[in-house]
This record gives structure tokens, sequence and C-alpha cells, in this order.
């Protein structure tokens, strides 16, 4: 077990280390100076020789990507030239709003998908499991920014029981700021959710533990509770790790429709002025979110259940 | 993964023909909407950026089917300009990512050694990044506009199409008739591209009708954020966006486009699961 977490997580730093190379490989592809793209037409040969300084563009390149990664893992992110601020303080000011947003999305789907998916696996084949289907169907196919703005439609300006956009501090405030938009946020994931948990569920059920349960006359609730969900914890929480890439990039749109000031706002913003710094800090401090807590459920998965355990040694 | 038990053969018959019932509404949704992208141009009844002040903002009527927007133009026929460039751009994003990825997973799986540990390495580092910042980020290089949002997606897309026909290639590498194509002496591009591409292509097909819907909302998403599909061009994200000021007072610009992008991307989903057994589960891989 030990050795198995151990080369995940060799194999995980390696990602981010891809992450990183990758990252700062795009930044680089761009044609002509960035400098001189990102301070505009009008920026003397001086000025523009002055930043690329500052940022330590005139060194060479793997000593540029060495001081790159180092300030990275020591969290010296440096500075963002369009904000004038330190890259840290800016993501820390950010920060909040997205997570809350991410976190509440996520109760959204699992809240709605999590029964649907129960309905779906006891009754399958029937009209009810079809008619969840469909409901997943449509749901996936939704944009998020669409659903955003038909919910701001309909709750916020037609029936004014929450506010259109922005987004207040406080825990009322982003329950209240943030509703609509984790609503949208949940629905783009409840398709994943409700149908990989389904399968599971069916898999389960079909088990012979489960019929044994039944032999012994237990109740549908306590044999689903008991032990048919407990089951199907584990796949639901990597779905829910490797689907986090999604949440993010569905959280960057969902961000500008209801003007959230979070980091999305900050990485589309940072796109428009073409702060490259700061994009790439954004983009690889967004894959190692994902790349984590990839690693952590798998972590999980090995600690919570025994035969993958084993798996993992006989690999 | 586990097989459908059904007792009663009726029941069974049935739901088959649910199954192809659901493949051939698919099919009719998606055919009609590629026939009035293709046929745009005389379809639709009003040019796409005529503007006409005097008629702006009006509400769905006969002689404007969906409304007009804020400056007067025709939004029916902006959607199915927008429909038309949106399929268009979708279907060779996906289809490029898709023969890329497919060759490099082949090659990858039917090699082994340091050539598949390498690709295997960029695929899971492409796929751990955020889809969309990864988009945004290529953007932010190559400068707003569909280009940009085009090669951001086929940066991303190749990986999962690399991963899905590498494990494939894994698993035929031993069956007889791979065994066969090296006993016979063919070179190895030939068992490559003879024998085995055309074996496992078909699952990254089935994958791929998941790959367009995603694929379609990224893009409509940047053009919604202004990234993609440049003013005065109609492209369904642009239209969206573009109504989003007027959403209490012409709720039809904001509206019908969306429900137009929906419609296409339940399409596309009824083709997959009318294939498959409607599992999500590939999409997450």
């Amino acid at each position: 077990m030990l050795s198995y977490i151990a080369r995940r997580v060799g194999a995980s730093l390696l990602q981010l280390l891809g992450l990183a190379l990758l990252a700062f490989t795009l930044i680089h592809l761009v044609p002509g100076n960035p400098v001189r793209t990102m301070l505009g037409g009008r920026a003397s040969a001086q000025e523009v020789h002055q930043v690329s300084e500052a940022l330590g563009l005139t060194k060479p390149l793997v000593n540029q990507f060495w001081s790159f990664l180092t300030n990275l893992i020591t969290g010296h992110f440096g500075q963002s030239f369009t904000f004038g601020q330190s890259i840290g303080s800016l993501i820390s000011e950010r920060l909040l709003p997205s997570a809350a947003l991410i976190c509440y999305g996520t109760i959204v789907a699992l809240v709605l998908g999590v029964p649907l998916a129960i309905i779906g696996a006891l009754r399958s084949g029937r009209p009810i499991d079809h008619g969840i289907r469909v409901l997943t169907t449509v749901s996936f196919a939704m944009p998020t920014f669409w659903s955003g703005l038909v919910l701001a439609l309909i709750f916020a300006l037609k029936l004014n029981w929450l506010p259109v956009s922005g987004y207040t501090p406080g825990f009322v405030g982003i329950v209240r700021s943030l509703t609509l938009p984790a609503i949208a946020l949940g629905l783009s994931l409840l398709a994943v959710i409700v149908r990989t948990l389904r399968s599971s569920i069916r898999y389960v059920l079909s088990l012979e533990y489960v019929e044994a349960a039944e032999a012994r006359g237990f109740s549908t609730p306590r044999i689903m509770v008991k032990h048919v969900l407990r089951n199907a914890v584990m796949p639901t929480a990597t779905v829910l790790a490797v689907n986090v890439g999604f949440l993010i990039g569905g959280t960057v749109v969902l961000e500008q429709v209801f003007q959230i000031p979070g980091l999305g706002t900050l990485l589309f913003q940072a796109v428009q002025q073409r702060d490259y710094l700061l994009v790439e800090t954004l983009a690889v401090l967004a894959g190692s979110i994902v790349v984590s807590l990839n690693l952590l459920t798998d972590i999980m998965q090995v600690v919570v259940d025994p035969r993958v355990r084993m798996g993992g040694k006989s690999v | 993964m586990s097989s459908v038990t059904i007792a009663a053969p009726r029941a069974r018959n049935l739901l088959r023909l649910f199954r192809n019932w659901e493949l051939t509404l698919g099919l009719t949704i998606l055919g009609l909407m590629v026939v009035s992208g293709l046929l745009a141009p005389w379809l639709a009844p009003y040019p796409p950026n005529q503007i006409d002040i005097l008629h702006s903002l009006q509400a769905p009527s006969f002689s404007h089917i969906m409304g007009t927007d804020f400056v007067g133009r025709d939004v029916f026929s902006r959607v199915l300009y927008g429909l038309r460039i949106d399929i268009f751009v979708v279907a060779v994003i996906t289809y490029a990512g898709l023969v890329v990825g497919v060759v490099v997973g082949t090659v990858a799986g039917y090699f082994g050694g340091w050539l598949d540990a390498i690709i295997g390495r960029v695929a899971d580092t492409v796929v751990s990044f955020p889809f969309i910042v990864l988009v945004l980020a290529v953007v932010a290089i190559v400068g707003p506009g569909l280009k940009g949002v085009a090669i951001g997606i086929v940066i991303v897309g190749w990986a999962l199409y690399s991963r899905l026909s590498r494990s494939e290639m894994l698993a035929m590498r031993e069956q007889p008739f791979m065994l066969a194509t090296r006993a016979l002496g063919y070179s190895n591009s030939r068992a490559i591209f003879r024998h085995a591409l055309p074996n496992l292509v078909r699952s990254s097909l089935v994958y791929s009708t998941v790959d367009v819907v995603v694929n379609m909302l990224v893009l409509a998403g940047m053009s919604y954020l202004g990234l993609g599909q440049q003013a005065p061009g109609a492209d369904l994200g642009s239209i969206i966006a573009s109504g989003q000021s007027y959403l209490l007072t012409a709720w039809w610009i904001t509206t019908i486009p969306g429900a137009v992008l929906v419609l296409f991307g339940i399409g596309v989903s009824m083709i997959g699961d009318g294939i498959t057994q409607g599992d999500l589960s590939m999409a997450t891989m």
C-alpha cells in the first residue's frame, strides 16, 4: 500500500512539473515580444527593456524556468504589472468567492443527483428511469452561462427573490449572491453524477450480498443506506475529483455572468490584459488543484477499500 | 458494465425500439440543424448583420420569428448563421483532435517503451489542466477569435482519444490477428493502420459524441466571454451575450439562441446514447 501511494505521489509530482513546463512553454510561444504586447504599442524601448529585466526575461530560458518553478513552490508568485499588486495577494483576495461557488455548486449537484441516481437504479428500465435520463441529457447540453442567465431572468428579474448579480461577503451574503450561479454550475455537473452513481448502484444491487440482505428481510431503505450507498461513495468521489477541472472552467464563465470578483474573473482580466505571468500562475494553480484532488481521492480509495490496495500491490 | 436483464421478450423489444427511436430522433435533430446551417444563406429571411434601428428589440412575430436585437437585426437569421459557423468549427476541432489522438495513442500502445511513457505523461499533463483555463491561456497568446479557441481545444482534445486508443491497443496487441501480422512479416505501419486502427477507432467515435457537446459548450462560452467569434459576426455564444443587457425587456435575444444550443446538445447526446448504453462514464476518464 505504501509503495502504491509513493508511486502515485511520484506520478503526481511529475504531472505538476509537466503543468509548470507546459504553462511556461505556452507563454514563451507568444509571437514577438510579450512585454511589448503587454505594455501596448506606445511603450518605449527602454520601458520594454526595464520590464523584461524585472520579469527576468533577459536571462537564459533554463534559468527562467528554474526561477519560475522555485517561485511557484515557495509561493513567491511575483508582481502583476496590470494590477500593480503582488500575484499572491491578488489570489488570496479572490479565492473565497470561487471556492465558495465550487463547493456550493457541488452540493447542489449532489443534493439533486443522489436521489435521482437512486431512483433511476431502483426503477431501471422503467419510464421514470428514462425520464431521469432525458433530464440529465438536457442538463448536460445546457451551457452554464445560459442557464445562469435564464435563472437570473426568472428568479431575480421576474420574481425578485435573489440578487441579479454581484457578490456580498458574509455567510448570508454568500448564500444569497451565489445561489443562482451555484444552481447553474450544479446542473452542469448533474449528468455525470447521476449516470456514474446510477450505474455503480446498479452494479452493487446485482451482487450476492445484497440478495442475501434481501433474503434476510431487510427493508429497502436499510439495504440502500447500509449496504449499497456505502459502496457507491468512492466512485462518486472519484468522479467529483476528476470533474473539478470542469467545475473550475464553469466557474470562470459563471463569474462573468454574475459579476463575481473571484479567481475566474481575475483570469479573464489577465487574459484580456495579456498579463502573461498572472495567466501562467493561475493556470498552474488550477492544474495543481486538479492533480492534488485526484491524488487525494486515489489515496483515500486505497485506505478505504482493501481490494484496491491489493490490486495496487500486484500491478 | 452490467448487462440488462429483462424477463419478458416483449419488454426487451420495446426497450430496443426506444433505443432505435432515440438514435433516429438524435440523427433527425442533428441532420436538421446541419442542413439549416448549410442552407443559412438561402433560409435566412434577412441578412444577418442588417441593422434596422426602427425595428429594434421587437418580440417574436411572423416577420421576425425569433424577434430582433438591440439594433434591429433579425435574431433568427443570426442564429442560422451562428449555427453554421459553430457546427463547422466544432466538427473540425473535435475530429482533428480525434485523428491526432487516435494515431498517437495507437502508436504509443503498439510500440510501448519510452515513446509510450512520454506520450502518456504529456497526455496526463494536458488532461489535468482545467479545459477552459488552458483554452483561455492559449487565447491570451494567440489573441481573441475563433482561431485561438480552436487551437486551445485541439491541444486538450487529442489527449483523451490518445488514452482511449492506447489502452485498446494494449489489449489488441496480444490478439491472434495482431500476432499474425507480425508472423506474416507485415511492416509496423501496415499492422497499425490497416489492422489495428479500424478496430479501435469505434470507441473513439462513440466518445466523440460526448466531446462534440462539450466542445460546443466551450466554444459558445468563449464567444460569450467575447474571446471567440468577433463582432459583427454571429455565433450562438456572442448572440446570447449581446442580449444579456436586455434580459428583462427582450428575453428572446438570450433565451432562444441558448435553447438552440441545448437542442443541438440533446440531438448529439441522443445519437451517442442510442449507440451505447447511455453511460457517461467514458466522459470522465
